[in-house]
């Protein structure tokens, strides 16, 4: 940072060398400090050691090029330096369904819905599901929409 | 039972379909799903949901 701006370059692999990106630097707050990624990639925040302002921008995952976000600055509660630390934060929610009836010996599908309302993805989303200990059913059972397929459920059994 | 769903994108879904035998006689069978995320979810609720299945004769 220098000049009150960000700049980006590319790290070679094999050398870790650096170097510019075309089109790689745009403006920040005065006396640009401390930058912070967001673990997703997506954003990128930058405070400044002169009054209490944070520049964010957001990163193209085709180019990463570098993007004021709108408003291009925000007021944070501390001026000067100040730490940065950047939290992802989804919004998980499960819903299940299933008839309400069954008959002895029917085959019973429950089916649970899993939304993330964000804004952050949501990283290695497990799903725990609890039935009534029974013997194993014989019923194939398809796997999760987007997961690969798991052992046999038991059969619910009061 | 446990699915691993991998990265759930922020605003997408999801849906798992558990395929059971009724062996009880009778009495409701609940069937209760839990999701968790490596992700913080600081809002915590909603996360446990319930579907109860009445056994008829």
């Amino acid at each position: 940072m220098l000049n009150h701006t960000v700049s980006q370059y590319r790290i070679n692999a094999a050398t870790g060398a650096l170097s510019r990106r075309p089109a790689s630097r745009t403006s920040t707050v005065l006396a640009p400090e401390l930058i912070a990624l967001a673990p997703d990639g997506k954003n990128a925040y930058v405070t400044g050691d002169v009054g209490n302002l944070l520049s964010q921008y957001g990163i193209s995952p085709a180019t990463g090029k570098i993007t004021p976000l709108a408003p291009a600055t925000v007021t944070t509660p501390a001026g000067g330096s100040i730490g940065l630390a950047v939290t992802p934060d989804a919004n998980l929610a499960a819903k299940a369904s299933a008839p309400a009836t069954a008959l002895h010996g029917q085959a019973l599908t429950y089916t649970i819905k899993i939304t993330d309302a964000g804004p952050s993805d949501a990283w290695q989303a497990t799903v725990a599901d609890h039935l009534p200990a029974g013997p194993p059913s014989a019923a194939p059972r398809p796997p999760a929409d987007n997961a690969p397929p798991q052992a046999p459920a038991p059969a619910g059994r009061q | 039972m446990i699915c691993h769903l991998g990265t759930l994108k922020s605003g997408d879904a999801g849906r798992i379909h558990i395929k059971v035998t009724v062996r009880a006689n009778n009495g409701t069978i609940r069937d209760t799903a839990t999701v968790t995320s490596v992700t913080p979810d600081p809002r915590g609720t909603g996360n446990t949901a319930t579907a109860a299945t009445k056994i008829i004769k």
